[in-house]
């Protein structure tokens, strides 16, 4: 496998969440029967009611297989591996491919279906994952459901869908909260999913060389959102319910096979298992963590340490992207990083106008703040 | 358009090839033995036909049999005549080479993926059902307890019994129409290809962990056989049944399953190049067809493991290997629309 995550000549794929009712559908119709210069094959759920007799719309059932390796990161959608393979046998009929989950489906095994597995990752990359979300049931949503939290964690592009339908105060309280979790997404505020279909498509959020253009706010010195660490604060000491075993598995990939990019390799000898049995009183429990550093960073210091941190605690960070400043490098490092699925490049030169420096984001549960910045200090050069 | 080669030192083949290209990616092709066609499933629904007799380029038809669809899987018909097909429109169609098509079967907003043929019956798969048919086409029984989509189809030699394959292992089916409940075969992982060897001693899966996975049938002990850099989806049986044939790695790998079968020998490796995407054992002789990631196809031969370049289809993987059944033709097509008949006579 020599793919990266950021392969470019694919085929574009669009992950669409959210929860029932959010207006998915909505988003999903327009992107068939509008005006944007493309052709969409889209795979829709069991439980989709797109009102479309479209030839390219394909009903999946979600199956979520779990590879005996016993490896999160290899936990994909076997039906999605299938449909894709299937799509490219009359590849002239489609530019572009948006996937469509239940609003009950965590979204890790289908971004990982676009990294894991070879057939598809040969001919499709992920662009980006949308979330719609609805303004005025969010936050209940939230308090119930681990699914919708994922969701949100997980987006690149979150569509804050019925605007119209709370107040100012509302609206602001709900923005708050989804940055609390997913502080790099970009929000667009909607009714009726009246966002522009270019705010939402062809965003290429897995590009390592648009990840900044796309974030702007990711390289502000100062956070941009400077009550960070007080939003931080008031997830901490909750009890996750978390349960850690640890399992017994093989892994098995065979690291002779050198597949540079991956590494499922470093992180065989662990399985945490997580024990949701009393997640009836949920609350979120994800958030994002942003961490700085303003001297250079000693590049394998860094490779040894995130290696090591995602290794044992991947199944916790959902996402993670970072840029760096390595010393003894004229060129930035952008990071980037699906649970323990991880990849990087040098991106272009600093610029002398600009303030050199690092920066690394995760989004997860169950984060220890001050833990991570310390192993982050460790690779200062 | 036609070559005679003469190979590496030591060995010599001589073939004519005529190549040719397609609009569309060939899904599968297969041999019409009794009608004397190659036939040459492809990704716009249609099936493109060459008789053997004259392989030119010219000579090409085009039945439209799964119309503005996708033709997923192909097989060569019970009698020889012509083909099934399944389609992303959901029909299973039987269709002979004089171009007179009938639908066997519909499985609405489903996409008919896999076809198994037997001399005695047909069975497709679709979604979690599978359909067991008559050779003829009439049907027979509907298995619909499949955990997961199904994702391979094969009848054992006698035609008596059909596996299945889903995830977590595999089903066994009898070939009748009677209620019964399948034997399962677990194994926890996702079986992406299945097939049954000629002695039926053996059940033998790809699966998604890029391993083969076996069952002895005796005693259902399990056999892993693992190593390869992709999913070794393409399998193929040599006719004394002794060989099997897989892709999947940058040589064809050929597991020997005599006796208590392969577990824990090595494998024989055969045709080194770029990845196998494609492999058809000859239906007469110890030779190995193989289709490589870069439209190279090459022969090996199992008791020298020699092996020569034959012909490069094109730029694109080879998606699909079939002999003629008199082991004088080899068909094959690629992914970007390239195909071609290899001539083995003299």
């Amino acid at each position: 496998m020599s793919q990266s995550l950021s392969d470019f000549d694919k085929t574009p794929v669009t992950v669409l969440t959210g929860y029932l009712g959010a207006g998915k559908t909505t988003l999903l119709n327009r992107i068939l029967t509008e005006n944007h210069g493309k052709k969409y094959a889209v795979i829709i759920n069991e439980f989709g009611e797109i009102g479309i007799d479209n030839e390219l719309v394909v009903d999946a059932d979600e199956e979520v297989f779990e590879m005996n390796n016993g490896c999160i990161c290899c936990t994909v959608r076997g039906d999605l591996i299938r449909i894709i393979e299937g799509l490219f046998k009359r590849k002239d009929r489609f530019d572009a491919i948006v996937v469509e989950t239940t609003g009950l489906a965590d979204p890790g095994p289908v971004a990982q279906t676009f990294f894991v597995d070879d057939d598809v990752s040969r001919r499709a990359r992920l662009d980006s994952i949308v979330t719609v979300v609805d303004a005025r049931h969010l936050p209940a949503r939230l308090k119930d459901s681990r699914e919708a939290e994922e969701q949100i964690a997980f987006a690149d592009v979150i569509v804050l869908n019925k605007t119209d339908l709370v107040s100012k105060d509302e609206l602001a309280e709900v923005e708050r909260r989804i940055r609390s979790v997913n502080r790099f997404a970009q929000i667009h505020h909607a009714t009726k999913c009246d966002v522009d279909l270019a705010k939402v498509l062809d965003r290429g959020a897995f590009d390592l060389n648009r990840i900044l253009d796309l974030e702007p706010d990711f390289l502000k010195n100062n956070p941009a959102h400077g009550e960070a660490g007080h939003v931080h604060d008031e997830h901490c000491g909750h009890d996750h319910g978390h349960d850690h075993h640890h399992h017994d598995h093989q892994h098995g990939h065979n690291p002779a096979h050198g597949e540079p990019g991956h590494v499922h390799d470093e992180h065989c000898g662990h399985d945490h298992h997580h024990d949701h049995g009393d997640d009836s009183i949920h609350d979120t429990t994800v958030k994002s963590v942003s961490l700085k550093l303003d001297t250079p960073v000693d590049s394998r210091k860094f490779d040894a340490w995130i290696g090591e941190l995602l290794a044992t605690k991947g199944q916790d960070i959902l996402r993670s992207k970072g840029i760096l400043d390595f010393k003894g490098s004229d060129k930035r490092f952008v990071f980037q990083a699906v649970h323990m699925i991880k990849d990087g490049d040098f991106q272009r030169d600093w610029r002398s106008d600009e303030d050199r420096f690092s920066r690394l984001v995760f989004i997860g549960r169950d984060l220890d703040r001050d833990a991570l910045q310390k192993g982050f200090e460790g690779c200062r050069a | 358009m036609s070559n005679v080669k003469n190979a590496s030192p030591g060995t010599q083949v001589g073939f004519r090839a005529y190549l040719w290209q397609f609009q569309s990616a060939v899904v599968a092709v297969a041999s019409a033995d009794e009608a004397g066609h190659a036939g040459f499933g492809l990704g716009d629904g249609s099936i493109a036909l060459r008789p053997f007799d004259q392989p030119d380029a010219n000579t090409t038809r085009r039945l439209i049999v799964h119309p503005d669809s996708a033709l997923l899987c192909l097989a060569a018909s019970p009698d020889g005549e012509g083909f099934v097909s399944g389609g992303d429109d959901g029909r299973l169609m039987l269709t002979t080479v004089d171009g007179e098509g009938s639908e066997l079967a519909t499985v609405p907003r489903k996409w008919i993926e896999q076809i198994a043929v037997s001399e005695g019956g047909i069975a497709y798969g679709a979604g979690k059902r599978v359909g067991l048919l008559t050779a003829q086409g009439a049907p027979v029984a509907v298995f619909e307890d499949h955990p997961s989509t199904v994702t391979g189809l094969a009848f054992n030699p006698k035609g008596k019994r059909l596996v299945v394959s889903h995830y977590g292992g595999v089903s066994l089916w009898w070939t009748k129409s009677e209620q019964q409940t399948a034997k399962r075969l677990n194994w926890k992982s996702s079986h992406v290809a299945v097939t049954w060897s000629p002695d039926g001693k053996f059940v033998m899966t790809a699966t998604q962990e890029n391993e083969m996975h076996g069952w002895r049938l005796s005693d259902s002990a399990d056999m892993r056989m693992s190593g390869y850099p992709s999913k070794p989806r393409s399998l193929s049986w040599s006719k004394d049944g002794r060989w099997l044939a897989t892709s999947g790695a940058e040589v064809v790998v050929v597991w020997d399953c005599k006796g208590k079968g392969p577990m824990g020998t090595a494998p024989m490796e055969l045709s080194r190049g770029a990845l196998v995407t494609a492999v058809a054992c000859h239906p007469k002789h110890g030779l190995i067809a193989s289709g490589h990631a870069d439209g190279q196809i090459k022969m090996g031969r199992i008791n020298d493991e020699s092996s020569i370049d034959l012909e490069k289809l094109g730029p694109a993987p080879i998606t699909s290997l079939a002999w003629s059944r008199d082991g004088r033709y080899l068909i094959a097509g690629g992914e970007d629309g390239s195909a071609g008949i290899l001539d083995f006579g003299t």
